[in-house]
């Protein structure tokens, strides 16, 4: 478990991040949020070390890593590169060992790790030769090689093909299951509901919003619903009924205020309109992000 | 200490691997062997025509044929219409014409060459210094002069520095040249090292930072490590190169000696001079035995318990002290090569003006100037191990190094606090003003 507690940092008289607090449960997947220049990066650095906070403190199951450089964290920065002139097994054998493994483990997990992400042949391949995206395969193997108990993951897709984007997020789920606690940052949004359980919004170093993805989307949904239904528009006391706010041939989208679902599936079981779907509409986390950011911006 | 022995090894050994690295090695020694042959080559070169000269006399100095590289001249009794004519036939190529003088007492004297085709340098000169000659024997012979009395005007000078206290070395008159020499040469060494490997440590440290390797290595060791590791690394990398040198380029001199006059070349100072007749250089920059034992003599002579061990501390000082600094630089600059050029240029000011210093130093160095820019410890690794050599008191030497010490320790300071913040600063320029915010970031 990693606690975040009431992480403090300011650069010459800026704010960078004022109070920040969260909790990132063990064995989850954690979506650290924001726009540019909320804290995210200040953040992650104070939580790997490289930077101390102000005030606050961090701690991993319990133990306070402030400052540490604590080798038990794999970080995948977003600015991240590698020695192009060294070959791939040296340059992932002097990473590793910089973490502190021993020759013979370091040597041990590459092994698995390169043999897992189709990258067995590279060993003796300067890094110069390979393409982006297989760059990228490495520095994912340079974070997890030492078994890190927290990782945390900066934009891991970006350059990556959808299909190496699919295999990393298969390593990435397997380390979760494996109990691995996983703090990711992007602006991808939908990268963010497809993988992520819980999420943060940090926004002008201010913590602005915290949950499960599902409860965050349900404070934010409109209590809106969607009718896919057979006729091509429906009968008109029927539209005035059940508060049609959009519609569409063989389809609506109704607002029920206190999600009184019932009372709208009774109206269209009376009219015996013939129903092919009927869903809630959650609003998605990109549209959450960008409302609740600009509304920081119009009340600040 | 594990961690920053693996970023020095790193550093070392991805280096001393690298084409640039063997290149730069072994190109070193054999441009510095092509310069030597090519010197001595184009100094002992006699190329062009072969001018068959004609001689007309009337001074009387002319006994005999003169041969030469150059030149074969016969004195002649043909009147000079015919030989002129001669010459626009092309059977000869030039008449040099000595006309008779009235009286020995002359200052200037002209002789005259015909000839269609320009007579070039060498000849000119060889021609001049020839003629020179037999004027003087000329004069001597017209004014009735006693040759020997003659030859004792010519006197050779020296003066020898004797010490007035008891128990003091005597040294010789070439003391002082050989201890300027020395003095320039180790002050030099100093300044190459510290402008080479300090280029490169900024190279190696802005390279980490555009390639963005440093923000992951940045998280497992601490910026000061990574510093460290770097400019220890560079420096063995440095240390190794200098190795190879000292027995590669002594190696390739003394086959250079043994191959040589099989080109028909010498390896001698004569090298320089010549071009110009033989007599030219009669007692002139030819080295004989003696000169040369006396040369032995003192540098066996010199102190080289103190000098050694002090020229490896202003060594290993110099660099780490402007090696620091170098690294604050790469962490500083962007890609912009031309800035980064100016900014090195910045920091290696000093060890230029250093450089200015230490030719003053060796013309006095035991002067004011010499002392404070020995204890300066910006100048000190470059103007000390010069003024080593000539002896300097005992306390301006060990004030000297303790002012080095403060001085790198300072500067690393200075150098780490710019180092860690400016290394992270992506896409930020360093203007002097960021620079003096960054060291002042807790």
């Amino acid at each position: 478990m990693l606690e975040v507690d009431r992480i403090t940092k300011t650069f010459r008289g800026h704010k960078a991040l004022d109070a920040v607090s969260f909790t990132v449960p063990q064995g989850t997947i954690f979506g650290l949020l924001g726009p540019n220049g909320a804290g995210k990066t200040t953040l992650i650095r104070i939580i790997t070390g490289i930077f101390m906070p102000d005030a606050g403190d961090i701690r991993l199951h319990g133990r306070p890593i402030v400052g540490m450089r604590y080798h038990k964290i794999g970080y995948l920065p977003e600015e991240r590169g590698l020695y192009r002139k060294m070959r791939v097994g040296e340059h992932l054998m002097y990473l590793a060992r910089l973490k502190g493994l021993s020759r013979v483990e370091a040597r041990r997990n590459l092994r698995y790790w390169m043999k897992r992400l189709e990258a067995d042949g590279w060993w003796n391949r300067k890094v110069e030769e390979l393409s982006k995206g297989m760059q990228q395969k490495v520095q994912f193997i340079a974070t997890v090689v030492t078994e890190p108990e927290l990782l945390i993951l900066d934009e891991p897709f970006s350059g990556l093909d959808p299909v190496n984007t699919n295999r990393i997020k298969e390593e990435i789920m397997r380390l979760k299951e494996r109990g691995v606690t996983i703090v990711f940052s992007t602006h991808r949004m939908e990268q963010v509901e497809e993988i992520c359980e819980r999420i943060v919004l940090i926004h002008e170093g201010k913590k602005i919003l915290e949950g499960g993805v599902l409860e965050v989307k349900n404070r934010y949904k409109k209590h809106l619903y969607r009718i896919v239904h057979g006729e091509v528009f429906l009968p008109s006391e029927v539209v005035e009924k059940l508060h049609v706010v959009e519609e569409k041939p063989h389809e609506v989208v109704v607002k029920v205020e206190g999600d009184d679902v019932y009372s709208i599936l009774s109206t269209i079981v009376e009219h015996r309109i013939p129903i092919r779907r009927f869903e809630e509409i959650l609003p998605s986390l990109n549209e959450i992000f960008i409302e609740t950011v600009t509304q920081k911006a119009a009340t600040a | 200490m594990k961690k920053i022995l693996l970023i020095i090894w790193r550093e070392y050994i991805t280096r001393v691997r690298s084409k640039g690295f063997i290149l730069s090695t072994i190109a070193a020694p054999l441009v510095f062997l092509v310069l030597i042959v090519f010197a001595l080559w184009s100094a002992s070169y006699v190329g062009g025509d072969h001018w068959q000269l004609l001689v007309v006399d009337e001074l009387g100095v002319v006994d005999s044929t003169v041969e030469t590289e150059k030149f074969t001249m016969q004195p002649t009794a043909e009147p000079l219409d015919t030989l002129k004519r001669k010459v626009q036939r092309g059977i000869i190529d030039a008449v040099l014409y000595l006309p008779k003088l009235d009286t020995p007492r002359i200052k200037k004297y002209t002789a005259y060459l015909f000839a269609d085709k320009d007579p070039d340098l060498t000849l000119s000169i060889d021609l001049e210094v020839r003629i020179k000659n037999w004027i003087k024997e000329y004069k001597i012979q017209a004014l009735g002069l006693n040759r020997q009395i003659v030859n004792l005007l010519r006197t050779e000078v020296e003066v020898d520095p004797e010490p007035v206290t008891e128990g003091k070395k005597d040294k010789s008159s070439v003391a002082t040249t050989i201890a300027s020499l020395l003095s320039m040469a180790l002050g030099y060494i100093i300044f190459i090292v510290i402008f080479m490997y300090g280029s490169m440590i900024m190279m190696s440290v802005s390279e980490e930072k555009i390639n963005r390797i440093v923000e992951i290595l940045i998280s497992t060791v601490k910026p000061f490590q990574l510093m460290l590791g770097k400019i220890v690394g560079v420096g063995a990398v440095g240390l190794t190169q200098l190795l190879i040198w000292i027995v590669t380029i002594p190696i390739m001199l003394f086959g250079l000696m043994m191959v040589l006059p099989y080109f028909g070349m010498e390896f001698s100072t004569e090298g320089a001079s010549t071009f110009a007749a033989p007599e030219v250089h009669q007692g002139g920059a030819a080295m004989d035995n003696e000169t040369i034992q006396l040369i032995i003599q003192e540098l066996m002579g010199l102190n080289w318990w103190l000098i050694l061990p002090v020229f490896l501390f202003y060594f290993l000082g110099g660099y780490f002290l402007y090696g620091t600094l170098f690294a604050a630089l790469g962490s500083a600059v962007g890609q912009e090569h031309q800035e980064n050029n100016a900014f090195s240029f910045i920091i290696g000011l000093p060890v230029i003006l250093s450089l200015y210093l230490a030719m003053a130093v060796v013309r006095e160095p035991h002067g004011s100037l010499a002392v404070w820019s020995s204890i300066f410890p910006l100048s000190a690794p470059v103007i000390m191990p010069g003024r080593i050599v000539f002896d300097p008191p005992l306390w301006q030497v060990l004030l000297s190094m303790v002012s080095t010490v403060l001085g790198i320790v300072f500067f690393t300071w200075v150098s780490a606090r710019i180092y860690r913040v400016a290394i992270l600063m992506y896409g930020k320029k360093a203007s002097i003003k960021e620079l003096w915010r960054w060291l002042r970031t807790p």
